[in-house]
């Protein structure tokens, strides 16, 4: 009288092995990292399919980088703070603040160039394809505004932008 | 008159009973059909371990045929191997954006949590 029971167990424990074996070979082989360097570094090797030297090379890229990226976040940092204390203390547009948001202007064009650069000396350690592929990737998530004109969206939003004028 | 004595009616039917036969032959499987009806009526008015006892009088005669058992378990590892690869697949999904956005934080001071 045991065997339906043997078979409905057998059943699901052999269910639960299967799933534990394609979950953990699927996941397991997708993660291995065996360069030593950071995941997301990792990562790009496997998105852009690069070859160990290209990989190399582009690790050494960006390990040179960090510290003026470093350098940078702190100038970032520093002219936040200066403009929160300049627009907590006012409710007008002072000198001061003027000022301040022409310094935070003039280091994020700083800090975009600077990444550009970055990001050109990458690609160029790229295959052609990856590296116009990385290149307009980077663009898009780090240099070109997320925003758009009212003219760009259409012509619902170019109607609005008239009424508004 | 004794009621136990069997009237004339009675005894032609006893004789009618002894001589009929059955021709027309069973279809397959009848008697142990029969058999499985007489444990589940039997189990339902056992009490309340009915539940499983019918469940398993079920899986006896789901699993007791043919190439029943090997058939459940070749579906049910199939199951397993498509929902193990369904969630690692939707899991390196989601791993893949968070590197990507690590990254990008990686080089990007305007992408970095400033105080």
């Amino acid at each position: 009288m045991r065997r339906p029971w043997l078979m409905l167990c057998l059943g699901l424990a052999a269910a639960a092995a299967a799933y534990a074996l394609a979950y953990y070979s699927r996941f397991a082989l997708s993660r291995t990292n065996p360069t030593g360097h950071p995941a997301e570094l990792a990562w790009l090797q496997r998105e852009f399919n690069l070859t160990r030297g290209e990989f190399e090379r582009i690790a050494q890229l960006h390990q040179a980088y960090l510290p003026d990226c470093v350098a940078m976040c702190q100038r970032v940092d520093a002219i936040n703070r200066r403009l929160r204390g300049l627009l907590a203390a006012t409710n007008q547009v002072t000198p001061e603040i003027q000022q301040a948001l022409a310094d935070a202007a003039r280091v994020r064009t700083d800090c975009q160039a600077r990444m550009l650069g970055h990001f050109y000396a990458v690609s160029r350690s790229m295959p052609p394809e990856q590296g116009k592929r990385y290149l307009e990737w980077m663009q898009s998530q780090t240099l070109l505004p997320t925003f758009h004109s009212a003219a760009e969206l259409g012509p619902a939003s170019a109607a609005h932008e008239r009424d508004h004028h | 008159m004794s009621t136990d004595k069997p009237t004339n009616s009675e005894q032609a039917l006893d004789t009618l009973l002894h001589r009929w036969e059955v021709r027309q032959p069973l279809p397959p499987g009848f008697e142990a059909r029969v058999w499985r009806q007489v444990a589940r009526t039997e189990a339902v008015s056992a009490g309340p371990s009915a539940f499983w006892i019918g469940l398993e009088m079920w899986l006896r005669g789901l699993l007791g045929r043919g190439l029943a058992p090997y058939a459940y378990i070749t579906a049910l590892v199939l199951l397993g191997l498509a929902g193990g690869t369904w969630q690692a697949a939707g899991k390196l999904r989601q791993e893949r954006l968070e590197l990507r956005a690590l990254y990008i934080q990686s080089v990007d001071p305007y992408h970095k949590s400033h105080d």
